[in-house]
């Protein structure tokens, strides 16, 4: 009996451990070619095949690439699309049954130049994360590459971290923030010490009315720019209005601003948000980048988003910074943030050794 | 329990250290708004403080009987506007909507308080403005210049005011701080 006790433990240990120790699996859709120009469509399997052996390379997972992809799903009747809308990525990436889907497109630009958008969805997290670079398509093809492959493995390898650049000293910084204006201070001297010029953004007042608000700046997690962002999903299809004639003139009114609100706040918000930003570069006008910072409650720990003025761009994410060592202390944690925004990111060990 | 009294002592400590920061000096004889959320007679100490140094004080947030707490609480109308409970988990499809009115009623806040300051500039003629809130003597006061020809944060300082300090010695002591001349 106790044999038979002992196997029966002996496999479930195995089969948690290789639960437990399983290689995420990542798949690849295609990039699709926006330019117009079919003499580019080659490149929508060649581009996601790179980026899947590079990523193999580079971090220890299992990939599937589009061909593969487009098998698993044919065989729940579906087929692999050139285009998906946000709000489809989660039944895409059950029937794929992986944990990151990955797909995007390209538009060859002026100068032999290319443009290359991937969009990152992580299975259960109902979050997307889109980036973009740009760089030379024939000279700089691997260094393109490289660098896409160097944005995946920080996001999925470090919890959505992602550096579009440092954000060195010298450079001028405008904080929005949750902290008291003493712990503003505090956070400010350490800044100033560090060599960066500090913009009154936050500062300009004697209390901030929102900074202790945590709904609000929570809201800050997700920020939306023309070329990188981070959001997340939400599905206007499920949301159902019934008209017709019996509604009356009062309703279709409410119709009608309801259909704005959309508009503006959601379809055209990165135009405001892009205007307001355009604003900023002549009221801040020595602001070069927002820095939203919001603090745990111990102040132990914070979160980051960096948003390039010049450049309207998401260039910096960081979900969790807390400095090493006893005792929670708000420069430290500033300290910490800073000496992660100086320092260039680089690819796993794992590429660095082949 | 020894190491948690440390501790606790350690973190109380680190709480209340006094910082400082400076990128210039707000000497004497610089055009300066002073902000401060007190009661008239105190901010009336301040204001001497400043004036006995030759700094030339502008009126701004001392040209009537009343104070910030009287009369001008943005809180209030921002809640007005911006803070109706829009939210409304049967309609999960607006969350996005309804955080972008918040994020670009903040971005634009901030837009409108820095016009703000400007008019302060070209207005009043005022070089440097100062904030600071004083408090008891077991707490941290704080201060901060900003420089509103570029907006920047020019010094910075938190200071734990000692047993022996009075109101007009925390004051001195800042603007000793700020202007680097005793």
């Amino acid at each position: 009996m106790k044999k038979y006790v002992f196997i029966l433990s002996f496999g479930i240990f195995i089969l948690l451990s290789y639960n437990i120790f399983a290689k995420p699996i990542v798949a690849f859709g295609y990039l699709t070619n926006r330019s117009g120009n079919p003499n580019f469509n080659y490149m929508e399997i060649i581009f996601p095949n790179s980026f899947a052996s590079a990523f193999e390379d580079s971090y220890d997972c299992t990939v599937i690439k589009p061909l593969k992809v487009n098998d698993l799903l044919e065989k729940k009747q579906l087929k692999l699309e050139k285009y998906y809308e946000n709000y489809e990525l989660p039944q895409i990436s059950k029937a794929v049954d992986c944990d990151l889907f990955i797909f995007g497109y390209f538009v060859p630009l002026a100068d032999n130049n290319i443009k290359i958008v991937l969009t990152l969805y992580e299975s259960g997290s109902n979050h997307i994360f889109t980036f973009t670079n740009i760089g030379k398509m024939e000279t700089e093809i691997f260094r393109i590459i490289d660098r896409i492959t160097l944005v995946l493995c920080d996001f999925f390898g470090k919890d959505n971290f992602f550096m579009f650049k440092t954000i060195n000293k010298g450079s001028r910084i405008g904080l929005l923030t949750n902290l008291t204006p003493e712990e503003l201070n505090s956070v400010y001297s350490v800044f100033m010490d560090s060599g960066y010029t500090v913009i009154a953004l936050q500062g300009n007042e004697l209390e901030s009315y929102y900074a202790h608000d945590e709904t609000i700046m929570n809201y800050f997690k997700y920020i939306s720019t023309d070329d990188n962002s981070y959001d997340f999903i939400t599905d206007w299809t499920r949301f159902k209005i019934a008209t017709g004639t019996w509604q009356g003139k009062k309703n279709s009114q409410w119709y009608e601003d309801m259909r704005k609100f959309y508009e503006i706040y959601d379809i055209h918000y990165k135009i405001f948000k892009n205007t307001i930003l355009g604003k900023y570069k002549t009221t801040y006008r020595d602001c070069d980048y927002v820095l939203i910072v919001v603090f745990n409650d111990d102040r132990s720990s914070c979160w980051v988003r960096a948003i390039d003025v010049n450049a309207k761009q998401l260039v910096f994410m960081h979900p969790h910074i807390s400095a090493a060592g006893m005792g929670s202390d708000i420069q430290k944690t500033t300290r910490e943030l800073i000496q992660i925004m100086q320092t260039p990111t680089s690819l796993p060990q794992k590429a660095k050794k082949q | 329990m020894v190491i948690l009294v440390s501790y606790i002592a350690f973190v109380s400590c680190a709480a209340k250290k006094g910082v400082v920061a400076r990128k210039v000096y707000v000497t004497p004889g610089s055009r300066i708004i002073v902000i401060v959320n007190h009661s008239n007679n105190i901010k009336n100490v301040i204001m001497a403080q400043f004036m006995n140094k030759n700094f030339s004080v502008k009126a701004f947030n001392a040209s009537d009987l009343y104070t910030i707490d009287d009369i001008y609480d943005i809180k209030d109308f921002k809640k007005v506007a911006y803070m109706q409970p829009l939210k409304n988990d049967e309609m999960i499809s607006f969350e996005k909507a309804v955080e972008n009115i918040y994020k670009l009623h903040i971005y634009n806040y901030e837009l409108q308080k820095a016009e703000a300051l400007t008019d302060m500039r070209t207005k009043y003629g005022a070089q440097f403005l100062v904030l600071m809130e004083l408090k008891d003597w077991q707490k941290v006061s704080w201060a901060r210049a900003i420089d509103l020809t570029n907006m920047e944060v020019v010094w910075v300082e938190n200071y734990p005011a000692q047993y022996k300090d009075t109101l007009e010695s925390i004051i001195d002591h800042f603007i000793v701080s700020m202007s680097g001349q005793k």
